[in-house]
């Protein structure tokens, strides 16, 4: 109810909120340790941007997890977030994901405005900065919001290979 | 008839007998390499023990053996022959590679080699002395890797010999590695909880001697021969423990184990640092953009020497990491060659035969630095001007070779030759208190640093960064304080230095 009546706010004032809906894909994986890494970030993410009318969902492209597991998995790490367990890679077939974590960013008519890295704190396996000085993810939502093009669209992942 | 075999050969693409598959081909890889810590309990984030564990994460698997991110292993083992050595050979990896290629077809469970037993809970044994921290220290769920170093108590009623320290994380998954100290100066108790939390900050606690370190598989190991390491009554053990947040809050309560000598070892342990001092007065400035930054320093022995292992260290700017003996015949040996240093990965590397080194071998090192931003580990971006220090974002250099004289009668000269050899940074810390201008203000000084007033300069009161030096160059009597003559000599030196004469 508050959500929606914030929305109406925002849209009402012509500030930040999107022109048209955004939604955003985050592949994960439970056992991956720099998907973990990031669920802080993505738990503010989903908290920062579902009020300003983005959906978020977490989609974890796992043959072997089951609900309960994962259900323990989200409360442990404190995401709260939509999820879903894309078991037949449906979700990573339209995306195009490659790897946990990476996150898509669609438009309205579900074309891809952004695929990649979250930000920048991986810059390879095992080389990360002490804090992120590029965020990518942010960075592409507040262009797509504002009806326009991300400055940077695509980022090469860095984490885990998602499995055919 | 034989025209028929061949033709039926050439219809099969891949011949059963060299198709590679799980059981046959890929377990025996894993077992060996991986599941030692990539098991229930264990450090890694998830099992490698079964066809499913495996084949589910393959696509990652072929990226880090590859990328040789994975089995961590840093030294070369082509030019040193190691102990317990985990590195891929170049064919198991491309053995990986083809049964992924292939489909990463199963094949028969009866091919597999039985998994193995590996030891449950202590890996040398039941200790001699089992010491916990005495409160949980709390790490974030994310945010800066944390450098904190934590106080056991020994309290032991008699002095000990130490042969081997074993090290046990509650928190896995956040527990990187940890450096073990002594301390002698009671300093670290009087430092500990004093924010409120368990332990105390700093990345540099160095005044007591270095006891190894505990990196996640690595295979824990007891001081060789009848080698041990001296364990005063009254010392403190300190953990220098390094932190990877994980996502999620951990609390982190560390469990060691000690392993004690009976008897005193028959020869010293010497500890050769090249440079000495982790590289302190070795001139580390490294320019920012600079790609690569050289430091070489060398040592000549002056006794015949057994050495049984070998550690460097750096921070994160250290890109290779060279040590090379050169014999007095004039045969070059190399003792450790790590073309891709990685801070998180600091291992000890154990010869697999002890390496005699005759008299006039000279020990040479050769470090190299990345300052650029396509270093993707530079802690610093835009990158900018790095020195020595003991901050993460510092500097340091340095590679340890470990071993003793070979003939007893040498040990000593062995040691003072050591000692000497340390004692160069004299002339580093000699410009700084120069340009410092320390010698007009000594009495304030002095008065500033003599905390307890008793006009001696205890170890604990001297400026941690430079207090080795100090002491190693002003305290005659090894008593580890500087009494009144001891802070006439500095008086002195400072003299001679501003006339600008020796060090």
């Amino acid at each position: 109810m508050r959500r929606r009546f914030l929305s109406l706010l925002l849209a009402a004032s012509g500030g930040l909120a999107a022109a048209e809906p955004l939604s955003v894909d985050l592949f994960l994986a439970t056992d991956c340790p720099i998907a973990r890494a990031y669920s802080p970030e993505i738990e503010r993410l989903h908290l920062d941007w579902s009020e300003r009318g983005v959906a978020f969902r977490l989609v974890f492209p796992d043959r072997d997890l089951d609900e309960e597991t994962l259900r323990r998995h989200l409360a442990e790490y404190g995401l709260t977030a939509p999820f879903v367990l894309d078991r037949n890679r449906a979700l990573v077939k339209r995306a195009g994901a490659t790897t946990t974590p990476e996150a898509v960013v669609f438009d309205a008519e579900g074309r891809i405005v952004y695929r990649g890295c979250i930000d920048n704190r991986y810059s390879a396996l095992g080389s990360r900065l002490s804090e992120a000085t590029d965020l990518y993810l942010r960075d592409a939502l507040e262009a797509a919001a504002a009806g326009r093009k991300p400055a940077i669209s695509e980022t090469v992942p860095i984490g885990c290979l998602i499995e055919d | 008839m034989k025209k028929l075999a061949s033709l039926l050969l050439l219809a099969a693409p891949f011949p059963a007998a060299s198709e590679v598959t799980y059981h046959r081909d890929i377990a025996p890889i894993v077992y060996a390499n991986c599941a030692g810590c990539h098991r229930p309990g264990e450090s890694a984030p998830f099992p490698l023990t079964s066809y499913a564990e495996v084949s589910r994460r393959a696509k990652t698997i072929s990226l880090v053996v590859n990328d040789r991110y994975m089995p961590p292993w840093h030294a070369n083992p082509e030019t040193t022959h190691f102990l317990d050595v985990r590195r891929l050979k170049a064919e198991e990896i491309a053995t990986i590679d083809r049964w992924i290629a292939d489909g990463k077809p199963e094949g028969d469970p009866a091919d597999a080699p039985s998994f193995p037993t590996f030891t449950e809970g202590w890996q040398l044994g039941e200790p001699d002395l089992v010491l916990t921290m005495g409160a949980a220290y709390e790490v974030p769920a994310e945010g800066r890797d944390i450098y904190r170093n934590f106080v056991l108590p020994l309290d032991l009623p008699e002095d000990k010999w130490i042969k081997a320290i074993e090290l046990r994380p509650a928190a896995r998954s956040v527990v990187h590695h940890s450096l073990y100290f002594l301390d002698q100066t009671g300093k670290a108790r009087t430092l500990d909880g004093k924010d409120g939390k368990p332990g105390f900050n700093g990345m540099g606690f160095r005044t007591g001697s270095a006891l190894g370190a505990y990196v996640p598989g690595a295979t824990p190991r007891k001081l060789p021969a009848d080698l041990a390491l001296p364990l005063p009554k009254g010392a403190d053990l300190i953990l220098a423990t390094h932190f990877h947040p994980s996502g999620k809050a951990e609390r982190e309560q560390t469990t060691v184990g000690l392993y004690f000598a009976d008897t005193p070892p028959s020869r010293k342990l010497e500890s050769i640092q090249v440079p000495p001092n982790f590289g302190r007065g070795a001139g580390i400035d490294i320019p920012p953009g600079e790609k690569n930054y050289r430091i070489e320093d060398s040592f000549t022995l002056p006794v015949d020497v057994e050495a049984w292992f070998v550690s460097g260290h750096a921070h994160y700017l250290c890109e290779t990491m060279l040590m090379t003996a050169t014999l007095p015949d004039g045969s070059e040996t190399i003792l450790l060659d790590i073309p891709d240093w990685d801070l998180d990965w600091q291992d000890t590397y154990y010869f697999a035969e002890p390496v005699v080194l005759p008299a006039g071998t000279v020990l040479k090192s050769t470090i190299t630095y990345d300052n650029s931003s396509d270093n993707p580990d530079n802690p610093t971006n835009p990158p900018v001007r790095v020195k020595w220090g003991e901050q993460s974002t510092d500097e340091m250099g340095s590679i340890t070779l470990s071993g003793v004289a070979l003939d007893l009668a040498d040990a000593t000269k062995l040691n003072l030759s050591n000692k000497a050899n340390r004692a160069r940074v004299f002339a580093q810390l000699g410009r700084e208190l120069r340009d410092g201008g320390v010698l007009d203000r000594l009495p304030a000084i002095v008065k500033r640093l003599d905390a307890n007033g008793d006009g001696l300069l205890q170890e604990s009161e001297l400026p941690e960064r430079m207090r080795e030096a100090l002491l190693l160059r002003l305290d005659g009597n090894g008593d580890k304080t500087l009494d009144a003559s001891e802070i006439e000599a500095l008086r002195e030196w400072l003299e001679t230095l501003k006339k600008g004469r020796g060090t």
